[in-house]
């Protein structure tokens, strides 16, 4: 009952720059225990003086993968995220936690619902990716500032605008089919609600509050889970 | 094992618990929506053996002996805030008061968004812990729990319950919200008590 987490080592296998703000990065982790989808796990940065620095993230890959994934977006002031980002390359060493978090995993007791903004997508990456190598239905909802931001857009585009609502609220490419509006008490009208429903949001206070909001608006007791960045 | 290139932005900082780092600003992290409520309407309940023994309305309470504190704050999630500025009424001011006697060691703070949180009598009791009303000489915001929170500094903040609203007495120690999701029950941040097992 020491309270710490276990840490592992971890090596970076894979390192891919998405755009300006967001990269994801493979870690192989020694030891590391099957996570469910939606869990997060803390990384380490060790100075040769003895500093550490550590932050959590959510969990961005499948658990049917050897390899764990994370998606890091650069922040001001950010000590963990803007190293992992900048100066990380693949042979680099960290430590990584074992998986945390029993509250924010996937239930898949109902058809799932995911809704995110920006890099709250991370932990949907997993849950869908688990979800969808089992053939299993979810819908997925995400808001983003540009095209590259949506992160798993071309593993979705088959559903686009059945299962997979993107929206950009900024840059828009040209001859964009998903959406462009901020998230609003239409979003949700494709629903049939007859059905039974487990929501996820994940993203910041401010999107959180305003997703909860227009969710609790449609009428229904659904199953509400949420996430938030711990924005200022 | 060291990481290749990293030397690290913050120094060591005696007032940082161990594996916490140094933030100047207030993160909002909340399980729950952030309920709008009017302090007018506010009160709290102290609760044992499902009887509720006191009701204190917000008109009783804003006459209470008001305290300041000033504390660092440390958070599960990693950030620690230094001196930051509360104020209210200590919670043994608060039974002092009203000539209570506690039935029992073990509470569980309950907030009017369903949130608990275990802490144990004597740590409720202490100089610092008091149910604040005020941060940084403002109403405490909604997404920071107002109108009236909870802060116990000497512990994680996820004990410092937002949108306080009850004190029910316990006869045993029991899990409360993240407790019951594999925190803590006590939470320490000196003794890095984030998580149980």
């Amino acid at each position: 009952m020491t309270g710490l987490q276990h840490f592992n080592n971890a090596i970076i296998t894979k390192k891919k720059i998405i755009n300006s703000d967001l990269c994801l990065i493979n870690f192989e982790v020694e030891n590391w225990n099957k996570h469910v989808p939606g869990q997060y796990s803390e990384i380490c940065l060790t100075a040769e003086n003895g500093y550490q620095a550590i932050r959590p993230y959510s969990i961005a890959s499948s658990p049917d993968k050897k390899s764990v994934t994370f998606l890091i977006e650069r922040v001001n002031n950010g000590e963990v995220s803007n190293f992992l980002y900048d100066i990380s390359r693949e042979g680099d060493n960290f430590q990584v936690s074992n998986p945390i978090g029993k509250r924010f995993i996937l239930q898949n007791k109902k058809i799932p619902i995911f809704v995110a903004s920006g890099s709250g997508i991370a932990p949907f990456i997993s849950m869908s990716k688990y979800l969808a190598n089992k053939n299993k239905r979810f819908y997925m909802y995400h808001w983003s500032k540009n095209f590259s931001g949506l992160v798993i857009y071309e593993e979705n585009k088959r559903h686009l605008n059945s299962f997979y609502f993107p929206n950009i609220t900024r840059s828009k490419p040209p001859n964009w089919t998903g959406g462009d509006s901020r998230i609003n008490s239409k979003t949700f009208n494709n629903l049939d609600l007859n059905k039974q429903y487990e929501f996820y949001v994940c993203g910041s206070d401010f999107f959180v509050e305003n997703a909860l909001e227009i969710i609790s608006n449609i009428g229904k007791n659904f199953d509400i889970y949420t996430e938030r960045f711990g924005s200022f | 094992m060291v990481t290749r290139g990293f030397f690290g932005k913050n120094e060591k900082n005696e007032r940082v618990p161990p594996g916490q780092y140094l933030e100047n600003r207030f993160p909002v992290l909340s399980a729950e929506p952030t309920p709008k409520l009017d302090i007018k309407d506010w009160d709290l309940s102290i609760i044992y053996n499902n009887e509720t023994l006191a009701k204190i309305s917000w008109d009783v309470f804003k006459n209470l002996p008001s305290t300041s504190i000033n504390r660092d704050i440390h958070c599960v999630t990693r950030w620690t805030k230094f001196d930051m500025n509360w104020t209210g009424v200590k919670v043994s001011t608060l039974f002092e008061e009203l000539d209570f006697k506690p039935p029992t060691e073990w509470t569980m703070i309950g907030a009017s968004t369903g949130y608990t949180t275990n802490v144990p009598l004597k740590d409720l009791v202490l100089e610092n812990t008091i149910i604040s009303y005020s941060y940084e000489d403002e109403p405490i915001s909604p997404e920071h729990g107002g109108p009236v929170r909870l802060i116990v500094p000497h512990l994680y903040f996820w004990k410092s319950a937002k949108w306080i609203d009850k004190i029910t007495f316990l006869d045993e120690d029991t899990p409360g919200f993240w407790e019951n999701y594999g925190y803590h029950m006590y939470g320490d941040p000196w003794k890095e008590q984030r998580y149980s097992g």
